[in-house]
């Protein structure tokens, strides 16, 4: 994997521009955008893909840390672009803790999905747009009794679960996730390619959060599921 | 410095990349489910396919109506979705309708045998 810069500046007392822009490559830069999601600071945050990675990479304590609290997070991975406007609830008088694990700061509150679909290549692609895209971790299981078992170890954030698969199909997975306590309140999202209405009815009323249809686009797909879950 | 002001995303040539490498390296088992459709197509023509090769057409329309548009193959998605509509019906089709089911896999094929291993631009 080639390596990409990694951009930080702070938006201006106006609100309407940035300043301060520094650069720093990093070889892992999407591992920075996966805390960026539920926590009060917001930070502007670019980086490019250029295959260089000749220093170690600051932390983003060492970035962030002697910086004015109010900052705003801008991501962009080569030409997209992700504005997370966070509330601004948290402490953001001192921005660097944000990035403390040890304190559950935003390094530790990523979207973490599971993808359950007996495909390769859908499991690929979704893989792709939610990693590449969103910046979110993903955990895959290519069948229903598969995803049953990484639901409760891994407890992720949101479940993308297949319609038709061998053995147990999605409805049934989901059935057996809302049995149990571990994996009951997860939400889950349909992935079907059936377009009919009455299927679509049907899936509905199983109580999922969202239907959301094959084939769907790489880039807009994160977009879809935050907007289903209420995401910012 | 990028303005956050810009709303439009504009394709990504990291994404399309990606995409293009899963594309080769998924493109034969795609194939073969275009495989799957002309073989039942033929089966048709000869009035003599089966619940299995039905079922068989079936899945593998499915399979490729939510795959295809994935790769920017949306024309493919449709052609796919009206093979798998056909398949997925209780009656068999008539014999006479083989030689249209033969004409769609083979547009299907034509299709997915003509992308390149450089995507169209995504959006």
């Amino acid at each position: 994997m080639s390596g990409h810069d990694f951009t930080a500046c702070r938006k201006t007392p106006s609100g309407r521009g940035f300043e301060g822009a520094r650069t720093y490559p990093c070889q892992q830069s999407h591992r920075y955008q996966r805390g960026f999601s539920r926590r009060g600071t917001v930070f502007l945050v670019e980086w490019r893909r250029t295959g260089l990675f000749p220093q170690p990479v600051p932390s983003l304590r060492e970035v962030f840390s002697n910086w004015p609290p109010r900052l705003m997070i801008h991501s962009r991975c080569c030409s997209i672009r992700h504005q997370h406007e966070l509330p601004a609830t948290l402490p953001i008088d001192n921005p660097a803790s944000a990035f403390d694990n040890d304190s559950g700061g935003l390094y530790n509150v990523g979207r973490k999905i599971l993808i359950i679909d007996d495909e390769d290549d859908i499991r690929e692609v979704a893989s792709l747009s939610l990693e590449t895209v969103a910046g979110w971790e993903v955990i895959k299981a290519s069948s229903g009794a598969q995803g049953l078992a990484r639901a409760a170890e891994q407890r992720p954030d949101a479940i993308l679960l297949d319609v038709m698969m061998p053995g147990m199909d999605g409805p049934a997975t989901f059935r057996e996730l809302r049995k149990n306590p571990a994996t009951a309140a997860i939400p889950v999202l349909l992935l079907t390619a059936k377009v009919q209405g009455t299927d679509q009815r049907r899936f509905a009323d199983l109580g999922v959060e969202a239907v959301l249809f094959k084939p769907f686009d790489p880039l807009t797909l994160p977009t879809q599921i935050s907007r289903a879950l209420g995401w910012n | 410095m990028p303005n956050p002001d810009q709303s439009a995303i504009p394709p990504d040539p990291a994404i399309s990349l990606a995409l293009d490498v899963m594309w080769a390296r998924h493109r034969s088992q795609i194939l073969e489910r275009v495989s799957v459709l002309e073989s039942a197509a033929l089966a048709v023509t000869a009035e003599s396919l089966t619940a299995a090769d039905r079922e068989a057409a079936h899945a593998a329309a499915h399979k490729l109506a939510g795959t295809l548009g994935m790769f920017n193959l949306m024309c493919g998605t449709d052609l796919a979705r009206e093979l798998e509509l056909v398949y997925s019906q209780q009656s068999f089709p008539p014999a006479t309708s083989g030689k249209h089911l033969a004409s769609l896999a083979a547009e299907l094929r034509t299709m997915i045998e003509n992308r390149g291993p450089t995507a169209p631009p995504l959006l």
